[in-house]
């Protein structure tokens, strides 16, 4: 394990205050450090910094190593964590912030790539207002696991022939109402 | 009774054998389920993990379509079920948030007002259709038994319809599927992850991961000598029968039949496997299997 010390001038004061001032971050300065995230997590084992040590790391300004962490694109979205945590930190939410906030600021590690799937999912959503799991396996597939992808073709082959993969995407009707609402959510703020 | 139904992306793609099974179980139970007309993709997890705001307009926007109808909304997909319960929570909490939602709806000449009641389909049949009513449509229960009487079947959760909202369930030890495989005559295998998680797009994003965990759940409920495992989300299912197609260990005659809820309770009813959607399991001849282990468990219930 990387030892990680950060001297006070390196810490990142604001970055707790930061986390704290969103929605989802309200009760995150209640933290005890008791561990029972990392205990109900189910990645956490495989995870350099499981939850617990993340919270650690945002108190401590770890600005860097937190938004540059693999630990939130290991989430799942079991919530094992949230419905658990003595504090009632909504932690599966802070790790979404987290994912959300890694990507805009350019900081998500070279370890992960679950962020290109989550954004082919969603442009897949604007375009068609339903997903296709094919178009979304395929373009994500194809440029991060070109390999993998290889190798999966016998469950793949087996999917197309029982018909639950799809070529032809499903679309919602009102095409322009749709893409108004759409337009209109990406233009505003979080 | 009426009811809107939401069946998610998924039953529509990789899981249509679930969504053929809920057609089939609801038209033989003469509930009516009618399609939302023209609902759009929940957003699931991924979406949020891009944008919040969008994702929850985009939940908000099925919640707004089902608003005038009064009718309460049924949606067999976990992850549908909260993230339209989420952005409902969202809105009736009022804030920067729900006034965004409401921005973006009304530029595509939508309005919602938080009345929309959302139901994941297991709670609804237990709740709402009741154990009862369900057990008088069981085939020949009390004489020669149904093609599932006497197989243990191991109720898997999985984590989103228990977590983080458990609406009409117990969020620790949720009960409500034991109650639907006990009244089809059968046995509910009792195991330790039934509430674990089965990876949800972690298949996808790291397979390694994704067949580990999915694998546990196999094993777990092995140990607890199931026969069955029954699901009602449609990643779940299809997590595990590609953690048993994937997997050598898992291969050959000790593959384990994975049901979505629909297609155990439409089994149990008499309904004919191709109806149920059972020929479009990753893992081939599941109703066979079925047969041949009721054939083996219980021949005193098949012969009388």
């Amino acid at each position: 394990m990387k030892q990680r010390v950060l001297f006070e001038g390196q810490q990142d004061t604001g970055f707790l205050d930061e986390i704290a001032a969103l929605p989802e971050g309200e009760r995150v300065l209640s933290c005890l450090q008791c561990g029972t995230c990392s205990a109900t997590c189910p990645v956490a084992p495989l995870l350099e910094e499981p939850p617990r040590r993340i919270f650690a790391m945002i108190r401590a300004g770890m600005r860097k190593e937190v938004l540059g962490s693999l630990t939130p694109w290991m989430c799942s979205s079991c919530y094992e964590c949230t419905v658990r945590c003595p504090a009632q930190i909504k932690i599966t939410e802070i790790m979404y912030a987290l994912k959300r906030k890694a990507v805009r600021e350019g900081m998500v590690t070279h370890e992960a790539d679950a962020h290109k799937f989550y954004r082919v999912f969603t442009d897949v959503v604007c375009k068609y207002g339903r997903m296709n799991e094919m178009i979304l396996l395929l373009r994500y597939m194809m440029f991060n696991h070109p390999v993998d992808l290889a190798l999966q073709m016998p469950v793949g082959i087996r999917m197309f022939s029982i018909g639950t993969l799809q070529i032809q995407p499903h679309k919602v009707k009102n095409q322009d109402s749709y893409n108004k609402i759409v337009q209109k959510a990406l233009s505003l703020e979080e | 009774m009426k009811y809107l139904y939401f069946p998610g992306c998924s039953l529509e793609g990789t899981s249509r054998g679930y969504e053929e099974s809920v057609s089939a179980v609801f038209s033989k139970l003469g509930i009516t389920l009618e399609e939302l007309p023209d609902w759009n993709c929940c957003g699931s997890t991924s979406v949020i993990a891009v944008n919040k705001v969008l994702a929850m307009v985009l939940a908000a926007r099925n919640l707004a379509l089902a608003e005038p109808s009064g009718l309460q909304l049924v949606t067999p997909c976990p992850s549908c079920w909260l993230e339209l319960t989420k952005a409902n929570n969202v809105v009736k909490e009022g804030g920067k948030l729900a006034e965004q939602i409401k921005e973006a709806l009304a530029a595509g000449g939508l309005t919602y007002n938080g009345t929309t009641t959302v139901r994941h389909l297991v709670e609804f049949l237990v709740n709402e259709v009741g154990v009862d009513r369900i057990k008088q449509y069981v085939s020949n229960q009390k004489y020669v038994g149904n093609v599932l009487s006497g197989l243990r079947i191991a109720p898997y959760y999985g984590c989103q319809i228990v977590r983080p909202y458990a609406e009409r369930e117990d969020a620790y030890n949720p009960q409500n599927m034991e109650k639907l495989i006990e009244a089809l005559g059968a046995e509910a295998a009792p195991f330790e992850l039934k509430t674990a998680c089965c990876s949800g797009a972690l298949m996808a994003t790291r397979k390694n991961v994704g067949l580990d965990m999915s694998r546990q759940i196999l094993r777990s409920t092995k140990e607890a000598k199931a026969d069955i495992v029954v699901s009602a989300c449609p990643l779940c299912q299809l997590n595990l029968e590609l953690a048993q197609f994937r997997n050598s260990d898992f291969a050959g005659k000790n593959e384990l039949p994975i049901l979505s809820i629909t297609q155990m309770i439409g089994l149990a009813m008499g309904i004919a496997p191709r109806e149920l959607g059972l020929s479009r399991s990753i893992i081939p001849g599941v109703a066979k299997t079925i047969t041949n282990m009721q054939k083996q468990r219980a021949p005193a219930a098949i012969g009388g």
